[in-house]
């Protein structure tokens, strides 16, 4: 989630502190060679032409062969007096924060949305969906009661009772149908109460 | 075409392509058995042999980085295999191969009913209740087999004062029963509808323009025909998500008796 709202905020996590600071920092060492292919190389570096790595990347040490390419500047150690920690850093971090954050908040707002919009049936196939609930359960109690009728002398009673039973379990279907469709779609927060309808 | 009326039931009427043979019966018309290979027939092995053609030519190069067809097999089964997952739960995963199954002919099926002249498989409620009857007895008969007498508890909610079971019991078992009903009218209704609605509409322009002056309107069916098409295909594949979704509620019962 986090490489993603960084993806989204459209920013390397990286590259923010190296513009502003960084640069300086570096320049200070500019006998050292490794920090001279470090500025030129201010893109996405390939390593040993087999791995892409951001710039100040650090993280794969095992693969530093001494000589090997002009990429080996990778297995340099962090820097510990980087500026990251001063205010300037802070700075570029809390910038980069808010970024990501504003950036999450979209993005659990669209997903919010994607969800409503999948929970959220069309109107028709909802009703359809509905009335086949409680018609199906009318039918099976019917025609249960017909056919104990006409295995067992209650005519006309199986009928009757099992078409009233038939019912109510056609409105606990629909019930049933209708909260798992609630629990589908969760109501947004920030939806207005409806109005009060009540003539009084 | 003019003079032959305009049936919106006629797409669904059942023709034999070719004659297997009669089995059973005496001989006489209209008795024993009588097999064909029908234009349903047809439709059914069309969409068994594009779902096959579709896995196994996504499934052949099992590539690191997939092809644009691996992708989309990839893409079906993680769709599948995440409905499951989340509605059947965990040990619901061993009936993956049958709702996948039914999930892609349902909506493979749906959709060919879209292309003109195609035939519709599920507009025929004999398939659906099939369908609809496979997954209520591999409920019935695996809620046993795993559950044993206590699979019963899914007629009886918790927490219920003895006096009202006697009713609610009863009432519980019709909405059990009721099942496979709902589960297959549903999807029968739904595409039997559309494909109505979608044909009187269609029947409606050529009416309208075969009636002279009457054509100038002939605009406003047709309009509404095209957005029904849309509305179709929508309809068509949430109603295979819907019947594979159900599925997987029920078989979640079967599991896990007692609400």
């Amino acid at each position: 989630m986090d490489d993603e709202a960084c993806l989204l905020a459209g920013i390397s996590a990286r590259a923010i502190p190296f513009d502003d600071a960084m640069s300086r920092t570096i320049a200070a060492r500019k006998d050292n060679e490794i920090s001279m292919a470090y500025r030129r190389s201010r893109k996405l570096d390939t390593l040993n032409g087999r791995h892409y790595v951001a710039p100040d990347f650090e993280g794969i040490k095992f693969l530093f062969v001494p000589g090997r390419s002009e990429g080996t500047w990778v297995a340099e150690p962090r820097d510990n007096d980087r500026p990251a920690t001063g205010s300037e850093g802070r700075r570029a971090t809390a910038d980069l924060e808010a970024r990501i954050a504003r950036a999450r908040g979209q993005r659990a707002a669209e997903a919010a949305a994607e969800q409503t919009r999948q929970g959220d049936m069309s109107g028709m196939s909802r009703g359809f969906r509905l009335a086949s609930e409680f018609v199906a359960a009318i039918i099976v109690g019917a025609g249960l009661g017909y056919l104990i009728d006409m295995f067992l002398p209650t005519r006309p009673w199986g009928l009757v009772v099992l078409l009233l039973l038939g019912f109510a379990a056609g409105v606990l279907n629909v019930v049933r149908a209708t909260a798992e469709m609630n629990a589908a779609t969760a109501v947004p927060k920030d939806t207005p109460a409806l109005p009060d309808d009540e003539d009084d | 075409m003019a003079e032959q009326p305009i049936e919106p039931i006629h797409q669904f009427r059942i023709t034999s392509l070719f004659d297997i043979g009669t089995f059973g019966g005496n001989g006489a018309e209209g008795s024993g058995t009588h097999i064909a290979f029908t234009n349903s027939a047809l439709f059914m092995v069309l969409t068994v042999g594009l779902i096959l053609a579709f896995l196994i030519l996504g499934s052949q190069r099992r590539a690191i980085v997939p092809s644009r067809t691996q992708l989309m097999t990839e893409m079906t089964y993680e769709f599948v295999a995440n409905m499951v997952r989340n509605t059947a739960g965990h040990d619901g995963m061993k009936f993956l191969p049958l709702v996948a199954s039914l999930f892609l002919f349902v909506l493979v099926a749906n959709l060919f009913g879209m292309f003109p002249y195609f035939f519709t498989v599920t507009s025929h409620l004999i398939i659906t209740a099939m369908m609809a009857l496979l997954v209520f007895l591999t409920v019935v008969i695996y809620g046993f087999y795993k559950n044993g007498v206590r699979f019963l508890k899914v007629f009886v909610p918790s927490g219920i004062p003895w006096y009202i079971i006697w009713i609610v019991v009863p009432i519980e078992i019709l909405s059990f029963l009721s099942r496979p009903v709902s589960h297959s009218l549903r999807l029968w209704g739904n595409i039997l509808a559309g494909h109505i609605v979608l044909k009187v509409f269609g029947g409606m322009v050529v009416a309208l323009l075969a009636a002279g002056a009457w054509g100038v309107i002939s605009v406003l069916p047709f309009v509404m025909a095209v957005a029904m098409t849309g509305l179709e295909v929508l309809v068509a594949a949430l109603q295979a998500f819907v019947f594979a979704v159900l599925t997987c509620v029920y078989l979640h019962d079967a599991m896990h008796p007692g609400h």
